[in-house]
């Protein structure tokens, strides 16, 4: 039986909690500015206050780390926490299906690790429990976790680091980075003034442009600079993710460790794997390329903002000798049902409607406000670009788009923003199956296959294009009976 | 489910609905009709919910333990029957109020797979019993039917 505390710098994230109170000096400050005996010497005669303010925020903190310990043994581990109203969480190792010990740089510093554990229980995709632990404490509970596994000879997976590198940086999707860039704006516009921040960002811009503006047109520069930026930055997250991955299979589990400065490990229970998924981008598609993802509650979830990878970036032969390996229950049914011919325009009304917003944005402009025509034709022409790749994307998945059953399992391949997915899930994690036909689909007599799979937040699958008549008779063969008819 | 829970939020529902009529008296004198209105709402809203409601929840919630299952009955205008079996707790959370052992303030958590089950009110033997059998589910290892 061992005890303890959290880490200390569990403090600071407490203390963000309590930060609602600093309102009380802020309201005091603005009152002294009006003040008729002079600002500085009314804020100073109730700066008591202030100081009251700040004790009391490190003090409620301080009381909130004290009342959270944790104690583990060789079966479980007990979460206790409060102090007038006390709570207590019991999880028991077997049933865990994830554990998560994670590590930024700073926390590597200091010595501490952010120990995340995830059960099937409830229906939310957070991690059951999240604890910041001394990293000795967490250490020590993952060899009792993984003490609590089964005994089996290993197989391990390394991907090799040059194809890794090579793979990252000719396949991460400049859009992946490009979502980065913009939460990273996003985040410091909490910070910093907007209007600074724009102008920052468009004299760096616009002094680059002008610079190369000898070889090319300054608007294809700065476009260049933006796609540029966007995937490097993916190349580099994605490197500083998977670099020194490794992954160990026994009979029970599955061992995930990867990362440069920031350390992760996961230990996965196989049972309670839902399904797999193995990603490809556009690009990666056409070389054979993929990453193979699990859906395991706890792993991967959005609450932490991580990726649920458990083979990164390599060759589709490579991912296909892991599933072998790790998941040798998985068998590939081959697909049996593709989208029929006459959905195949029902594939564009997705980029359509993305098109429609940038269209209209630019009618706007062009017909109230000719005079931004200069600035408005280029962003109208940038923000079309994601429509445009959709419908290539699309057009690949109207030619890969299906679904098969075999073996007590489901195979479903489909595109979703950009992603092209190859699913397999066994049969009993199926949780829900509708079959939806927009109005065009009805007259074609083609359909949409919706599959939902267990998950701890929702996962649905969307088949686009199916033959109706031929999707029913699939499923009654499978055994599900879906009545005909409205 | 303990009396003395029930006992204890009655008292404190009458207090308060007491204390906010005082007050309503005693600054909305100006205005008479608003502190009528108030004294008025605030004496309905503590009949209806210490005398009518409250002793309604706590008669018709009934807690029943199996060897395998765990239900409980509960509602105050629309009943509910709510099942959960032990193999299918994936963990448990106990919270305990103060004076918990002597008022009844002692609720589980029963996390199970796809959703939660909440034992209020429980008295401390009651408390006791119900957590170690879920737990001792656990001790054994007994794995979810999933």
């Amino acid at each position: 039986m061992h005890s303890a505390r959290q880490h200390p710098l569990r403090l600071f994230s407490y203390t963000t909690r309590y930060f609602w109170l600093l309102i009380i000096p802020l309201l005091r400050s603005l009152y002294s500015l009006f003040s008729e005996q002079g600002a500085l010497a009314t804020w100073l005669r109730g700066a008591w206050l202030d100081l009251l303010v700040l004790f009391s925020i490190l003090a409620f903190a301080w009381i909130r780390w004290l009342s959270v310990t944790f104690t583990f043994d060789s079966e479980k581990i007990v979460l206790r926490r409060g102090v007038y109203i006390t709570a207590e969480d019991r999880v028991y190792y077997s049933k865990i299906s994830t554990l998560s010990i994670t590590q930024n740089v700073l926390y590597r510093l200091l010595g501490a690790s952010t120990v995340y554990i995830g059960t099937n229980a409830g229906f939310s995709d957070k991690a059951d429990l999240t604890v910041v632990m001394r990293r000795t404490d967490a250490d020590r509970l993952y060899e009792k976790v993984k003490g609590s596994r089964e005994k089996s000879l290993n197989y391990s997976i390394l991907p090799n680091k040059l194809r890794l590198i090579l793979f990252s940086l000719l396949f991460s999707s400049a859009l992946s980075g490009v979502l980065i860039i913009v939460a990273l704006l996003l985040e410091t516009g909490k910070i910093f003034d907007r209007e600074v921040e724009a102008r920052i960002i468009l004299d760096t811009l616009t002094e680059a442009a002008r610079r190369v503006s000898v070889f090319f047109p300054p608007i294809i520069t700065v476009i260049s600079i933006v796609v540029i930026s966007a995937w490097a930055l993916s190349f580099i997250s994605n490197l500083i993710v998977f670099w020194g991955f490794v992954l160990t299979k026994c009979s029970d589990s599955v061992y995930v460790k990867s990362g440069i400065w920031a350390k992760n490990r996961h230990i996965l229970k196989r049972e309670k794997v839902n399904y797999i998924d193995i990603k490809q981008s556009f690009s990666s598609k056409a070389f054979r390329v993929s990453s193979l993802h699990i859906n395991c509650a706890g792993y991967g979830s959005r609450g932490r903002k991580e990726l649920s990878v458990v083979l990164p970036i390599t060759t589709g032969k490579e991912v296909n000798g892991a599933i072998k390996e790790v998941f040798p229950e998985y068998p590939r049914p081959k697909i049996e049902l593709k989208s029929s011919p006459t959905s195949y325009p029902g594939f564009y009304f997705q980029p359509l409607v993305f098109a429609t917003l940038p269209a209209a944005a630019f009618a706007v402009f062009y017909y109230f406000l000719p005079t931004w025509y200069a600035v408005a034709y280029p962003a109208f022409a940038i923000t079309l670009i994601p429509s445009i790749w959709l419908a290539t994307c699309k057009t690949l998945s109207m030619f890969t788009t299906g679904v098969g059953f075999g073996e007590g399992y489901i195979t479903l391949r489909y595109e979703r923003m950009y992603t092209f997915h190859t699913v397999i899930a066994p049969k009993d994690r199926i949780t829900k199956i509708v079959i939806r036909q927009s109005p065009f689909q009805y007259l074609g007599g083609s359909c949409t296959l919706l599959i939902y799979t267990a998950s701890d937040a929702r996962a649905m699958h969307p088949i686009r294009g199916l033959n109706l008549e031929k999707t029913l008779a699939l499923l009654k063969r499978e055994g599900t009976r879906i009545e005909d008819g409205v | 489910m303990k009396p003395a829970a029930l006992y204890a939020i009655e008292t404190a529902v009458f207090i308060l609905a007491g204390a906010l009529a005082f007050l309503a008296y005693r600054y909305l004198g100006s205005m008479k009709i608003l502190m009528y209105v108030l004294i008025g709402i605030f004496a309905a809203a503590a009949v209806i919910f210490g005398a009518v409601a409250l002793p309604l929840y706590f008669r018709r919630t009934v807690i029943y333990l199996s060897s395998d299952d765990i239900s409980i009955n509960t509602g105050i205008f629309f009943y509910r029957r709510e099942h959960m079996k032990l193999s299918a707790v994936q963990y448990l959370t106990s919270v305990t109020f103060p004076l918990g052992g002597l008022l009844g303030f002692n609720f589980i958590i029963a996390h199970g797979l796809g959703g939660n089950m909440i034992l209020p009110f429980l008295s401390k033997k009651d408390f006791d019993e119900i957590f170690l059998q879920i737990d001792s589910r656990g001790e054994n290892g007994s794995r979810a039917e999933e």
